[in-house]
């Protein structure tokens, strides 16, 4: 190899995150009795770590309750997260003040799960849009109309929409405003929280679709939250995945399709549709359900649902460890 | 394929509320009622045949007739006018004592369910501590100290009346603040103020104007119940509460019922008149409805 080429090299590696995420932890506390004194805590994010590159889709898949969505708003810190940092171009947001705060919100966007509950019922959509313009002072007046309309357009609306109101619009038409939104303030890191669950399948697709083609066009970066691994292979480069609020493996989505290590992610994977009928394939049933988060199984919080415990899986937690490069993953067992 | 079929303008959730609260037959009703005492008390002036103040001892006593549309009282004014002029007295303590009521509770129960945490609970336990005065005995101690007025009934209804809307208020934002599109403000860098007044209140405004209407009656009526324990609008002004001050006593009650059926009346319909705008505003605004 030659010198120019390590040189080149250890550039690329040496790129730096858009986002690191290190030992992030939530927990919600449980008041109780006279004094209102914390009895318990729910432990909806612990220890969670990971990166994201420039550019970079990152899928964060699990089940209800694994503690994906709490995960992206600490990020975002739309909750308080209890502990762990945030590191967005270098800058750990958990420590900016909430004005110095709302300076990265420019940055950082988030596009929501529920399409009808995310758009405020008594603004029209073009004040719904034009609001972040607002508040950033990045556009007024008739600058202000012409961006909110080239957004409307640009996410396959139409700029004559901008005068109506919510309620006149269809699921994906809603998810679509909430895109614009989201768009409007040009971020470099924008957090989708399971954007398309709420959407008719078919629907699913156009929104999935327009996602990807606004990641080219605006130079995205996105963490794509979904419990369903078929969406998540469509559009990640990387894919991690929660489970009881930690993570069990992190892993390049082909890598992860193709070879997954972790019991858990077999078992997603397993339930994820084949389009063919004479395909035929072992599926792995998952007994019970999601362990209560207010008292995690000790060691491996898997441990009670996985189909290849043992005895020591309950003595210590599995630290995440690298297989191959990228691909992550905390497990003893294999 | 996304373009609307619909209709040519776009709706907002305001007018179709509109809409509803003309369809409602009770509220068309009481708006009518309340439009005609409202231009009666309002245009006192132009309808009234004497001077509502002026003592005329020639015709004291006198049962209704051309002359004197509802008689006169016992030093000879005439009621019709007193009445007239009454109301604007009345009303204007009511809708005045109901915006301070209306001000102080929003404002307190905005910080007390937006902000939660301590200041809802120093805001909450102050609350309550002026709800368990009862409201005209403290009115009326208070009342004795800083005596008499206009102003000051006003005052003393408006601030010793705001503990419900507070909680009402409180209540709203409480669950506005956990709405999607609340925490799509604060994601966007919303600061509180805007957050508190673009997204939260327009959603509140709704059950407080239902509450307002409440409000105006229970401040017309404590006024009518204050003038009558001769701690509200002092005479000569005339108010409906006072005009059936002056009327309380036996041989009045029997022989001159001319002098407390017309404000009586007056505050019945007014009364209803708002009752009834308050239960189709209600109503019309339900959110139940805002699709």
């Amino acid at each position: 190899m030659s010198d120019m080429a390590r040189v080149d090299n250890r550039k690329t590696n040496s790129t730096k995150p858009l986002l690191e995420v290190k030992n992030l932890q939530k927990y919600f506390p449980i008041r109780g009795g006279v004094f209102s004194r914390i009895v318990g805590n729910v432990k909806a994010v612990e220890d969670v770590s990971f990166s994201v590159a420039p550019g970079e889709v990152v899928g964060l898949v699990g089940e209800s309750g694994s503690g994906k969505t709490t995960a992206g708003r600490s990020i975002l810190r739309l909750i308080e997260p209890t502990a762990g940092e945030v590191l967005f171009e270098g800058v750990d947001v958990t420590k900016l003040s909430k004005n110095q705060m709302r300076e990265y919100r420019k940055e950082m966007q988030i596009i929501f799960q529920d399409p009808f509950a995310s758009l405020n019922p008594r603004m029209t959509v073009g004040d719904i849009i034009g609001e972040a313009l607002t508040i950033h002072r990045l556009a007024k007046g008739r600058e202000k109309e012409a961006k909110v309309a080239d957004l409307l357009e640009r996410t396959g609306l139409s700029a004559s929409h901008m005068r109506r109101y919510p309620h006149e619009f269809s699921g994906g038409q809603r998810q679509r405003i909430g895109i614009a939104r989201a768009l409007a303030v040009d971020p470099k890191f924008i957090v989708a929280d399971e954007p398309v669950s709420a959407l008719d399948v078919s629907i699913q697709a156009q929104v999935v679709n327009l996602l990807q083609d606004l990641k080219e066009e605006f130079g995205l970066t996105l963490l794509f939250i979904a419990h369903d691994l078929a969406v998540v292979e469509y559009i990640s480069d990387k894919v991690i995945v929660m489970y009881l609020g930690r993570i069990m493996e992190i892993a390049p989505a082909k890598e992860l399709y193709a070879n997954p290590i972790h019991p858990y992610t077999e078992a997603l994977l397993s339930a994820v549709p084949i389009p063919d009928p004479t395909l035929k394939r072992e599926r792995i049933l998952l007994q019970g359900d999601i362990p209560s988060p207010i008292n995690p199984p000790s060691g491996c919080v898997f441990r009670t649902r996985c189909p290849i415990a043992v005895k020591e899986c309950a003595d210590v937690v599995p630290p995440l460890e690298e297989v191959s490069p990228g691909h992550f993953k905390a497990c003893i067992r294999r | 394929m996304l373009e609307i079929a619909a209709s040519p303008k776009a709706v907002s959730p305001n007018y179709k509320a509109w809409l509803r609260f003309r369809r409602h037959p009770l509220a068309v009703l009481g708006s009518v009622m309340f439009i005609i005492i409202l231009i009666l008390a309002l245009f006192a002036p132009v309808f009234d045949r004497y001077e509502p103040n002026k003592l005329s001892l020639a015709d004291k006593f006198q049962a209704p007739s051309m002359e004197h549309f509802f008689g006169t009282d016992r030093v000879g004014r005439d009621i019709w006018s007193r009445t007239l002029h009454g109301g604007r007295v009345s009303l204007l303590v009511g809708f005045a004592a109901a915006l301070v009521s209306m001000i102080v509770g929003v404002i307190l129960g905005g910080l007390s369910g937006y902000y939660g945490g301590w200041v809802d609970m120093l805001i909450m336990r102050f609350t309550d501590v002026i709800m368990t005065f009862p409201q005209v005995v403290i009115i009326l101690t208070v009342a004795t100290f800083v005596g008499q007025g206009i102003l000051n009934v006003i005052f003393l209804i408006g601030l010793f009346s705001w503990p419900g809307t507070a909680r009402l208020v409180r209540g709203q934002v409480l669950s506005l603040r956990e709405e999607q599109f609340v925490v799509a403000a604060q994601s966007l860098g919303a600061r509180d103020f805007v957050i508190i007044f673009k997204h939260i209140m327009p959603s509140v405004i709704a059950p407080l104007l239902a509450s307002l209407t409440f409000a105006i009656n229970g401040a017309v009526l404590l006024e009518a119940g204050l003038s009558f324990l001769g701690v509200g609008i002092p005479l000569p002004t005339a108010s409906w509460g006072n005009m059936l001050e002056t009327a309380r006593s036996l041989d009045v009650l029997q022989d001159g019922p001319w002098m407390w059926i017309p404000p009586a009346v007056m505050i019945l319909l007014n009364v209803l008149a708002i009752n009834f705008i308050g239960d189709g505003l209600r109503d019309a605004l339900d959110p139940k409805h805002i699709v």
